[in-house]
C-alpha cells in the first residue's frame, strides 16, 4: 500500500487518507458466537453526542434519539417540570416549560444526504427495476457473505493486498443477473474499472473536484456510503479490530468495502452519463448537497436541540431518585467487617445486582463482592482435542495466556460432532439418499424438541467437566510463581486480600436459551461473549493450589488461611440459579443458595407478567422459557440498565436498585495511589458505556442497530451474523424482542449515569490521563457523578464539578 | 365411491402427516408471535391454510378439489404477506401469486380434460375407470401432461423455483409449514392420479427430465448458499425434485416415503434454524480432515456392500434408489475413515452400525408404506440407469466442488452455480413489470414525472 500511494502521491494521496477517515469511523461488530455488546458510536466518541446525532441523521438518515411523540408520553409521568427545568437550565435553552412541550409537537424537517445511488432512484421511472440503493446493497451483501463463507472460490492472487476489492470485481465482472434486472448493461463499466483501488481513486479525482472539493464534503460523501451498508462495515471494522489486537493498525478491510461502493459509484455515474438524458440535472443537485454540507449540519444539531433537552431530562428523572437513595445511604454508618462465613463474588452485570441482594438476605455474615465477570484473567480458552479456541476477557484486550483442560486419554467415542454425522446432510450428492435413510430419525428429533424440550446444550460448553486446567503462555506451561503474581494482583482489585472468608465462591454466569443465534448477547460480555465457566473455574483452580499460595503469602505477603476455600459457581441467569462446581456435599450454604434463586425468581417474574406462582411453578416456567425452541425472549438480558455504581458494597446493601445498576465494589481509602480506579474507569466503565449504548441504539434506531425481527431471523455463513428475511444488511445489534415485550419497551433509553465513590480530585486527574475516559465523560456519552465521603454529590458538567440538585 | 369427500389409507397417511406438522407448528407460532400486535391474523390465516389441506386431502370430486387448491393458496398468500410494509416480502409473494394463478389455470384444464374423457368429476371413479384403461387418449395425455406441469410448479421445480426461495421473507413457522406441508402437493396431486402416470409415457418423460434437471442443479446449489434459510429453501426444491423424479419412475412408494421423510426434515430444520451457530461451532470443534481419494473408495465400498447386503434381504425396486443409499451412506464412514488414529476401527464399526440401523428402519418404513401406496410395476431400464447416472454425475461433481477449489473453471462454476444460474432473475423482472416495487409509497414530485427513464 505505501509504495503505490507515494507513486501516485499528488492524485489519489490526499483522497485515501480521507477513506481511511471514514473508514475509521465504523464500529466493529462481533460475530454471533462472540458477540458482545458495542457502542455504536464509539469511533465518533471525540465528537459530542449531539454533534454526532445530527451527523448519523444527515449522513445515514438515522434518528438518535426517541420521537417527539414518545417524549410527550413521558411528560408528567416519568418527566416531571422539575426535570425538564434542570436540562433546559443546563442546556442554556431560553424557553420555558411550556414553550418546550409545545414546540415538541410542532413537526420538524430533517434533511439527509443523497447518494448518487438515491438521486438516481428518485428520478428513475421505469418501473419494472429494483431501485438502485436496493440493487446496490443487495448485490454487496450477498457477495461479502460470499466471500466470508467461501473464501477460496476467487480467482485472485491469495497475497494481493486488495483481496477483497479484487475478489468482488471478480464476480461482478461475470454476473449477468444484473443485466436482467436493471434491463440495462453495466458490465463493461464493471469492466473498464480499475483493477488497483488507487487507481480507482486516481479516476475519480477530477469527478470528485467538479462537484465535492472541500475536504469535509468528501469525508462525508465517503461515510454515507459505508453508512448505507453500515452491518456489513460492522462487520469489516472487527476484522480490523481483531488485526489491532494483534499490533497491526489500520482499517484495511473497510476501505475495501469503501472502494467497492465507490466502483459502484462511478459505474452508475458513468452509465448515467452515457444514458440519462436527465444527466445534466444530477452535478448541480450533488454540487448543492456538497457545498452546503456544513450548514446542513449545524442546521440539523439546531433542529434537534429541543429532543436533546427532553433526552436529557428524561435522564435526570432517572438519576435523581437514585442519586437520593445512595446519598441517604451514605449517611448511615457502615458496620466494622467481621470475618464473613461466606464471600461470593458475581459479575458488574445488573443482572447480579437482585441475585446478590437474595443471597445476602441468607445469612448477616453472607458477604457479597462485585467484579468484572472475566475476574481480571487474559485468557482464551482452547478446546482439548481440537484447534478452536475463543477469547475469554473483553473485547477491548487481547488474550495473553491460553487455558485448556487437561483430559484423559479415553474421552467419549460417540461425541456426534467427532465422527462427522451431523455434516452428513451437508455435500450435494448425499443430502437427498439420506433425507429418506435418515428420516425417521429427524421425526423423534421433531417430536422430542417440540414436545419434550431437553435442555438445550451450547456445542463447545457441553465439553466442559472439572478436569484440571493447563495454563500457558506461548504454549509454555505457567509457573507456580506466574501464577502467584496473576492471583496477587487479582486478589488486590477485588478487594480479598484480607479477612478471607472459609468459603468463597466465585460466580460466573451464563444464559441458556435453545434455537437462539443471539444466545451470546446473553452471556459474559466480560468473558467475550461467552459463559464465565472456564474463567471461574481456571482462577478456583490457581487460588486452591497449595505451591501458588505458598507463593502468594511469602512474594506477596498475602496469606490465604488454611481454611479458605474457593469454589467454582456459575449464575444461570435464564433460570436464576446458582450452581457450584465440586461442592461439598453437607455445606448448610448450599441452602442458602437454593433459598437466594427462589427469591430471586418470585423478584423477576414481573417482568414476565406472571404474579404469585409457586416457587415450584416458577421454577417450571423459567426452566420452560430456556428450553422452548419458539421463544425468542428467554431473558431480558441487560434491558434497563441505567447506572454504574463504584462504591463499597455497604452504601448499596440496604437498596432495592431493580436490576437496573452495574455495581462494582471499590474503597477508596484501600486505593492509595487511585490504580484501581484507574483501572476501573478505562476498563469496566468503558464496557459499561459498551452495553448501556448498545441498549439505548438498539431501541432508539431500531432499524439500524437492532437487529429487527427474530421471527425472520436467517444467520448468515455460520456466525457472522443474521439478515432479516432473505437478503438486505447484515443486522447488528439486538433484536426487537430484546428491548421490547409486545406492548412496551423493555428498556428505557438513557445515556449511563456513573457513580463514584472517590475523592473529586482523583477522578480528576484520571480524567485528564486517559483520553477515552476524557471523552465519553466530556462529550456526553454518558454522566459522571462523584459521591463525597460527607455525602454531597457533583456532576461532571463542561470540564468541572458541579453540585448536583436533588 | 359417489360421495364428495373420500377416506383412503394414502390419505389417512397424510393427514396424519398433517395433524403432526400443525400440531408443532401450531404450538411454535403460539410461542414465538407472543407480542405480535397481529397474532390473532396470523393464527387466523394458519388454520383457514391447516383446513384448507385437510379439505382438499378429502375431497374426492375435481371442482371441490380444485377448489380447495385455490384456498390453498390464497391463505398462504396471507401468511406470506404477515408483514405487508416488507418490499422484499411482497416481491416473493407476487413471484408465488404468478405462479400459483398459472398453476390453478392449469389445473383447471387438466381437470376438464378429464371430465371430458370419463363424463364424471368423481376422483375415485376416475382412477378406476384410468386403472381400466389399456391406452391412452389424447384428452388423456394432455391431462396427464398439465398435471405435470402444475406438479412442477407446486414444486417450484427450476426455473420457477424463485418465489419459493425468497419467501423466507415471512416469519419461520411460514416458511416451515411450506416447505414442510404445502410444497408436497404438487407430489400428493401425481400420487393420486398415479393410474393416469402410469398411462402416458410423455407426461412421465417430461416430468422426469424436468425434475432430474432440478434436482442435480438445486442439490449443487444448496451446496454455495450463504445464509441457512436459504441453503434449506434450495434443499427443498432439489429434495422435490427428487420425489417427482421417483413419481415419473414409477416408484410411488419410494415417493411417499420421500415425501414423509421430507416433511420431518424440513420441518425441524426450519423450526430449528436458529441454531445453526451451534452446528457451525459444532463443525469447527470437529475439525475438517481432508478426506483422500482413498477413503472415498473405501467408503462407497463399504456402504455398496451394505445395500447390496440389504438387497438380498428385501429386494430394492430400482438401480436409482439403491445408489442414492449407497451416496448417502458413504458419507457416514468417510469422516471416519480419514482420521488416522488407534481408535479408527471402532468407530467404523460405530459407523456402520448406525448406517445399518438407517437401512433396516428405510426398509421397514418402505415395506410398511407399500401397502398404503403400492409401486404397481417394474420400472423402466432405461430411465432407470439415465436417474442412476444423473445421481452418479451430481456424486462427482459435488466432489470437484469440494475439493478442486484451487481450479479457476470450477470456481468460475461456483460462482455460476451460485448465482443459481441468473435463472431468477426473468421472473423478478416479469414480477416488477406486474407489481413495481415500492419501498416507501411516496408521491412523486410534479418535477419528475417528466423526466425520461435512465435507460
Amino acid at each position: 500500500m505505501s509504495a503505490l500511494s507515494s507513486e501516485m502521491q499528488n492524485t489519489s494521496g490526499h483522497l485515501a487518507r480521507l477513506v481511511a477517515a471514514a473508514a475509521s469511523q465504523i464500529a466493529p461488530q462481533w460475530p454471533l458466537d462472540q458477540m458482545i455488546a458495542v457502542n455504536p458510536w464509539w469511533p465518533k466518541r471525540n465528537m459530542a453526542f449531539s454533534e454526532v446525532c445530527a451527523e448519523q441523521q444527515l449522513l445515514a438518515g438515522t434518528d438518535c434519539l426517541m420521537p417527539a411523540s414518545w417524549y410527550l408520553t413521558q411528560w408528567q409521568q416519568q418527566i416531571q417540570p422539575a426535570h425538564l427545568q434542570q436540562a433546559l437550565h443546563e442546556a442554556q435553552l431560553p424557553l420555558t416549560q411550556a414553550q418546550a412541550v409545545a414546540a415538541l409537537s410542532q413537526p420538524t424537517e430533517l434533511r439527509s444526504w443523497q447518494r448518487l445511488s438515491e438521486l438516481l432512484a428518485k428520478h428513475n421511472t421505469q418501473e419494472d427495476t429494483l431501485p438502485w440503493p436496493q440493487l446496490i446493497l443487495q448485490q454487496l451483501s450477498q457477495f461479502l457473505a460470499l466471500y466470508y463463507q467461501y473464501p477460496e472460490r476467487f480467482n485472485v492472487d491469495a497475497d494481493s493486498q486488495d483481496h477483497a476489492y479484487h475478489s468482488w470485481l471478480s464476480v461482478v465482472r461475470q454476473d449477468k443477473g444484473l443485466q436482467v434486472l436493471t434491463g440495462t448493461r453495466l458490465t463493461a463499466l464493471f469492466a473498464a474499472l480499475p483493477d488497483s483501488p488507487h487507481a480507482l481513486l486516481a479516476a475519480l479525482h477530477s469527478w470528485l473536484d467538479s462537484w465535492c472539493p472541500g475536504e469535509q464534503a468528501r469525508q462525508a460523501y465517503f461515510e454515507s456510503l459505508l453508512q448505507s451498508i453500515s452491518g456489513w462495515a460492522g462487520w469489516q471494522a472487527w476484522l480490523d479490530w481483531q488485526q489491532a489486537l494483534q499490533g497491526e493498525q489500520g482499517h484495511r478491510a473497510v476501505c475495501q468495502l469503501l472502494y467497492m461502493l465507490l466502483g459502484w459509484d462511478w459505474v452508475l455515474w458513468q452509465h448515467s452519463q452515457q444514458h440519462n438524458p436527465q444527466h445534466e440535472k444530477l452535478l448541480p443537485a450533488l454540487q448543492q448537497q456538497a457545498s452546503q454540507y456544513t450548514a446542513m449540519l449545524v442546521h440539523t444539531q439546531a433542529a434537534l436541540s429541543l429532543r436533546q433537552v427532553w433526552q436529557r431530562a428524561l435522564e435526570i428523572s432517572v438519576q435523581q431518585p437514585l442519586l437520593r437513595q445512595l446519598q441517604q445511604a451514605s449517611q448511615c454508618p457502615s458496620p466494622q467487617p467481621k470475618r464473613p462465613v461466606l464471600q461470593a463474588a458475581f459479575c458488574i452485570d445488573v443482572r447480579s445486582e437482585p441475585m446478590r441482594r437474595a443471597l445476602e438476605r441468607q445469612h448477616p455474615q453472607l458477604q457479597t463482592l462485585g467484579f468484572a465477570g472475566f475476574f481480571g484473567l487474559p485468557i482464551a480458552y482452547k478446546a482439548a482435542d481440537s484447534k478452536l479456541s475463543r477469547p475469554q476477557l473483553p473485547g477491548l484486550l487481547a488474550p495473553a495466556l491460553t487455558v485448556s483442560q487437561i483430559r484423559p486419554d479415553n474421552s467419549t467415542l460417540t461425541r456426534q460432532a467427532d465422527l462427522g454425522w451431523k455434516q452428513s446432510f451437508d455435500l450435494a450428492s448425499s443430502s437427498l439418499g439420506m433425507v429418506e435413510a435418515a428420516g425417521a430419525t429427524k421425526l423423534i428429533s421433531l417430536i422430542k424438541r417440540a414436545f419434550f424440550r431437553p435442555a438445550a446444550q451450547h456445542a463447545l460448553n457441553k465439553q466442559l467437566d472439572n478436569s484440571n486446567w493447563q495454563i500457558s503462555r506461548h504454549d509454555t506451561p505457567l509457573s507456580s510463581a506466574e501464577q502467584a503474581q496473576l492471583a496477587a494482583a487479582i486478589l488486590t482489585a477485588m478487594g480479598l486480600h484480607t479477612n478471607l472468608a472459609p468459603t468463597v465462591l466465585l460466580f460466573g454466569h451464563g444464559s441458556q436459551s435453545c434455537n437462539n443465534p443471539h444466545a451470546a448477547a446473553l452471556d459474559c460480555g466480560a468473558c467475550g461473549g461467552q459463559s464465565g465457566e472456564v474463567n471461574v473455574k481456571v482462577l478456583a483452580q490457581i487460588l486452591n493450589d497449595d505451591a501458588v499460595r505458598q507463593q502468594l503469602a511469602i512474594t506477596h505477603h498475602l496469606p490465604i488461611p488454611a481454611d479458605t476455600r474457593f469454589y467454582a459457581a456459575m449464575h444461570q441467569t435464564t433460570l436464576d440459579e446458582l450452581q457450584v462446581y465440586q461442592a461439598p456435599a453437607q455445606a448448610p450454604w448450599l441452602t442458602w443458595l437454593a433459598d437466594a434463586g427462589r427469591y430471586a425468581r418470585q423478584q423477576r417474574q414481573q417482568q414476565f407478567g406472571q404474579s404469585a406462582k409457586s416457587d415450584k411453578a416458577l421454577a417450571r416456567f423459567f426452566r420452560h422459557r430456556s428450553t422452548d425452541w419458539a421463544q425468542l425472549r428467554p431473558e431480558w438480558g441487560l434491558a434497563n440498565n441505567a447506572a454504574f455504581i463504584v462504591a463499597p458494597r455497604s452504601l448499596t446493601k440496604a437498596l432495592d436498585l431493580q436490576g437496573r445498576c452495574f455495581l462494582h465494589d471499590y474503597d477508596a481509602a484501600n486505593d492509595t495511589d487511585f490504580s484501581l480506579l484507574h483501572t476501573i474507569m478505562t476498563a469496566p466503565m468503558v464496557v459499561t458505556n459498551w452495553i448501556n449504548l448498545q441498549y439505548y441504539a438498539s431501541v432508539v434506531a431500531a432499524d439500524k442497530y437492532g437487529s429487527g425481527n427474530k421471527l425472520l431471523h436467517n444467520v448468515v455463513a455460520g456466525h457472522v451474523g443474521v439478515f432479516e428475511g432473505n437478503g438486505g444488511d447484515l443486522r447488528s445489534g439486538l433484536a426487537w424482542q430484546s428491548v421490547h415485550d409486545g406492548s412496551k419497551l423493555m428498556h428505557q433509553p438513557v445515556r449511563l449515569s456513573v457513580i463514584i465513590a472517590a475523592p473529586q480530585q482523583a477522578i480528576t486527574d484520571i480524567i485528564k490521563r486517559a483520553a477515552d475516559v476524557a471523552a465519553l465523560v466530556n462529550r456526553q456519552w454518558l454522566w459522571l457523578y462523584q459521591l463525597d465521603s460527607d455525602g454531597s454529590i457533583h456532576l461532571w458538567h463542561q470540564q468541572g464539578w458541579h453540585r448536583a440538585p436533588l | 365411491m359417489q360421495t364428495l369427500l373420500s377416506v383412503t389409507s394414502f390419505k389417512l397417511v397424510l393427514l396424519c402427516l398433517v395433524a403432526l406438522l400443525a400440531t408443532v407448528i401450531w404450538r411454535y407460532s403460539a410461542v414465538a408471535l407472543a407480542g405480535e400486535a397481529d397474532k390473532p391474523r396470523f393464527m387466523r390465516a394458519l388454520a383457514a391454510t391447516l383446513i384448507a389441506v385437510v379439505f382438499t386431502l378429502l375431497s374426492n370430486h375435481l371442482l371441490l378439489f380444485w377448489l380447495g387448491w385455490i384456498a390453498i393458496s390464497l391463505a398462504l398468500q396471507q401468511l406470506l404477506l404477515f408483514y405487508p410494509q416488507r418490499p422484499r416480502a411482497q416481491l416473493a409473494a407476487h413471484k408465488k401469486a404468478l405462479s400459483a394463478r398459472l398453476g390453478e389455470a392449469l389445473l383447471a384444464t387438466a381437470f376438464l380434460l378429464l371430465y371430458l374423457q370419463f363424463d364424471t368429476a368423481n376422483i375415485q371413479q376416475i382412477n378406476v375407470l384410468l386403472s381400466q384403461t389399456a391406452q391412452a387418449s389424447v384428452l388423456l395425455h394432455g391431462a396427464a401432461v398439465l398435471l405435470v406441469l402444475v406438479a412442477l410448479l407446486k414444486c417450484a421445480q427450476l426455473p420457477m423455483h424463485g418465489w419459493l426461495i425468497q419467501v423466507v421473507e415471512a416469519p419461520t413457522p411460514v416458511s416451515a409449514l411450506l416447505h414442510a406441508g404445502i410444497i408436497n402437493l404438487g407430489g400428493i396431486l401425481l400420487l393420486l392420479f398415479a393410474p393416469l402416470m402410469s398411462l402416458s409415457a410423455i407426461a412421465t418423460g417430461l416430468l422426469l427430465g424436468a425434475a432430474l434437471f432440478s434436482t442435480v442443479l438445486a442439490a449443487l446449489i444448496m451446496t454455495t448458499r450463504i445464509s441457512i434459510k436459504v441453503r434449506l429453501a434450495w434443499s427443498t426444491v432439489a429434495q422435490m425434485g427428487l420425489m417427482l423424479v421417483e413419481i415419473a419412475l414409477g416408484l410411488y412408494t419410494l415417493a411417499l416415503l420421500h415425501l414423509l421423510a421430507h416433511s420431518c426434515y424440513k420441518a425441524y430444520a426450519f423450526l430449528h434454524s436458529g441454531n445453526a451457530v451451534n452446528h457451525y461451532l459444532a463443525a469447527q470443534l470437529a475439525g475438517q480432515p481432508v478426506a483422500k481419494r482413498q477413503h472415498w473408495i473405501i467408503a462407497v465400498a463399504l456402504s455398496s456392500l451394505l445395500v447390496g447386503l440389504s438387497h438380498l434381504l428385501l429386494p430394492h425396486t430400482s438401480l436409482a434408489s439403491a445408489v442414492l443409499l449407497v451416496l448417502a451412506l458413504t458419507v457416514l464412514f468417510v469422516p471416519t475413515l480419514c482420521r488416522a488414529d488407534k481408535r479408527r476401527m471402532p468407530r467404523l464399526l460405530l459407523a456402520g452400525s448406525y448406517a445399518a440401523g438407517l437401512l433396516a428402519l428405510y426398509m421397514l418404513a418402505k415395506a410398511v408404506l407399500s401397502y398404503v401406496m403400492p409401486t404397481p410395476q417394474a420400472v423402466s431400464v432405461i430411465a432407470d440407469l439415465l436417474t442412476s447416472l444423473a445421481f452418479a454425475v451430481l456424486f462427482a461433481a459435488a466432489l470437484l466442488l469440494r475439493y478442486r477449489a484451487s481450479q479457476r473453471s470450477v470456481n468460475r462454476v461456483f460462482i455460476w452455480l451460485n448465482a443459481g444460474g441468473y435463472l431468477d432473475e426473468w421472473a423478478t423482472r416479469i414480477t416488477l413489470k406486474i407489481w413495481p416495487y415500492s419501498a416507501k409509497p411516496q408521491p412523486k414530485a410534479a418535477t419528475l414525472s417528466q423526466l425520461e427513464e435512465l435507460s
